[in-house]
């Protein structure tokens, strides 16, 4: 959706008290209560594609009894390293929210931008906290193994749900054995929108995930980003799943890609303890299902795409103006690409 | 030149972490801020090295061009030859007129673009291998790389 004419380009001093503004008049009406008081929003640093804004709400209901709630409003940017749909998310987050799968409360949805100038998601804050390296941190190697395997337990809870009895299935579009080249389609359709220059390595790359793209054995829900740093924790266990804006349906491998993505092992593995081969042993028992280890490969590789086109979009956005953090060249991602094609070439050569 | 470009870039960065900084309220803005200097960072260790990295890139991928021009085996896209013959043998800018020489660059990498998915079609091949190693030449050579934060 494009950006209302009055909205500012990019953050602005003003910006936090009119959005509290914003926020106390369309929950008073949503609430019932016209007294009711919200404190100053804090924006917070998590979440690169989302404006993620932290606040409290204090209302009466039918008149009587304080209820103050901890919330956070999830508000569509001017610029974006990453177009998603907030309807899409919100039907998700309520979907999933039925299920074991721990996810915040979603309260009220604003999909026009009517009340808060952008699409905005006012959910509840789950308790918890957020460590994003959590794995590499300063916690006993065995309590950092075990969150390891909360994660995963999460990760494979999230791929046995059963989307169409979760009514997705008129939300979500399955793509079938097809969605390995479902993805390589959707992100070069994504780099196009925003290149500014030529870029071989990128259509080599491109060239490459669609020659030898794997067909998918299952269609589940796919998470799209899961991470420590997407996940709340307390007293060593996982309170809550967030971020939902890129989840579809898909190959599961698509999530088993992008956990062990080598790149970012720091955030998904412990080395010597919780190995790549040990979370997709783990995810294997948790699901009964078996991932092929090339097609993991191959996902490491898309997963590096979606890396890649995210922050070139970031970089297009900042140079329109349009987005406030500065994201550096992502040449390394190239160099973690091209050494998992060949990566993936030694192995399906072991493999034949 | 004095004061040189990195000492200016430097000068930057430090008031803004030194003195700016610390008055910014807010987690966010501070964020940005440190976003800020890291790209000074990055720009005043790799600026210098962007002339001769042009050079010495245009050189390398003019070859890499040509070489593909000459391989039979690919299956390139109509015209595609001839507007690399055109290239390769169109003058190089130098690095003096640093502006026409990146220009030069990017007309050479858009033709590589075209060409990639050919390269990728036709597999294992002194071609297909010269390509990756121009791309890890140029990976490994490309000025303006992060930092490690201090």
């Amino acid at each position: 959706m494009p950006p209302t004419p009055n909205t500012p380009d990019t953050a602005t001093a003003r910006e936090p008290e009119e959005l509290r503004e914003q926020l106390r008049a369309w929950l008073a009406r949503e609430t019932g209560d016209p007294d009711l008081a919200v404190s100053p929003p804090q924006r917070t640093t998590l979440g690169f594609s989302r404006e993620n804004w932290f606040f409290d709400a204090v209302w009466k209901t039918n008149g009587h009894g304080d209820g103050r709630t901890r919330l956070v409003a999830r508000r569509d940017p001017v610029g974006s390293v990453l177009d998603s749909d907030r309807a899409v998310e919100a039907a998700v987050l309520a979907a999933v929210h039925r299920t074991d799968v721990p996810v915040p409360a979603l309260h009220w949805v604003d999909l026009d931008g009517a009340e808060a100038d952008r699409p905005t998601l006012v959910m509840d804050r789950a308790p918890g906290r957020c460590e994003p390296f959590v794995l590499a941190g300063p916690l006993p190697e065995a309590e950092r193994a075990a969150l390891a395997g909360k994660f995963c337990e999460q990760l494979a809870a999230i791929h046995r749900l059963d989307p169409a009895a979760l009514g997705l299935g008129g939300v979500l579009a399955d793509p079938g054995p097809g969605a390995a080249h479902v993805a390589v389609a959707h992100w070069d359709a994504e780099l196009r929108k925003i290149q500014q220059a030529p870029e071989p390595e990128l259509e080599y790359i491109l060239a490459w995930l669609t020659a030898t793209a794997p067909a998918s054995g299952a269609t589940t829900l796919v998470h799209g980003d899961f991470k420590p740093g997407n996940v709340l924790i307390e007293d060593g266990r996982v309170t809550a799943v967030l971020d939902w804006e890129t989840a579809h349906l898909g190959d599961p491998l698509e999530d088993v890609g992008w956990v062990t993505n080598p790149l970012r092992a720091r955030e998904h593995l412990i080395p010597g303890v919780w190995e790549r081969d040990d979370l997709i042993a783990a995810w294997e028992r948790h699901t009964g299902r078996t991932a092929d280890r090339l097609a993991v490969r191959w996902w490491n590789v898309l997963a590096n795409l979606k890396l890649t086109v995210i922050v070139m979009a970031g970089q297009h956005a900042l140079a329109h103006g349009r987005y406030d953090r500065i994201i550096q060249t992502p040449t390394a991602l190239h160099r973690v690409m091209l050494g998992l094609i060949s990566t993936y070439g030694h192995e399906r050569g072991e493999h034949a | 030149m004095n004061p040189s470009v990195s000492d200016q870039l430097a000068a930057a960065r430090r008031i803004l972490l030194d003195l700016v900084r610390p008055h910014v309220d807010g987690e966010y803005p501070a964020a940005l801020l440190t976003g800020v200097a890291d790209v000074l960072a990055v720009l005043e260790q790799g600026w210098q090295r962007i002339p001769a990295f042009l050079t010495d890139d245009t050189a390398r991928l003019r070859d890499l061009l040509a070489r593909i021009a000459d391989a039979d085996v690919l299956d390139l896209p109509d015209g595609l030859r001839t507007r690399i013959a055109a290239y390769v043998a169109a003058p190089v800018p130098t690095a003096a007129a640093l502006a026409e020489l990146d220009a030069h660059a990017e007309s050479g990498r858009a033709l590589l673009a075209e060409a990639a998915p050919a390269v990728v079609a036709v597999g294992e091949h002194p071609v297909h291998d010269a390509l990756r190693g121009y791309f890890d030449v140029r990976i490994a050579e490309f000025p303006l790389r992060p930092t490690p934060r201090a």
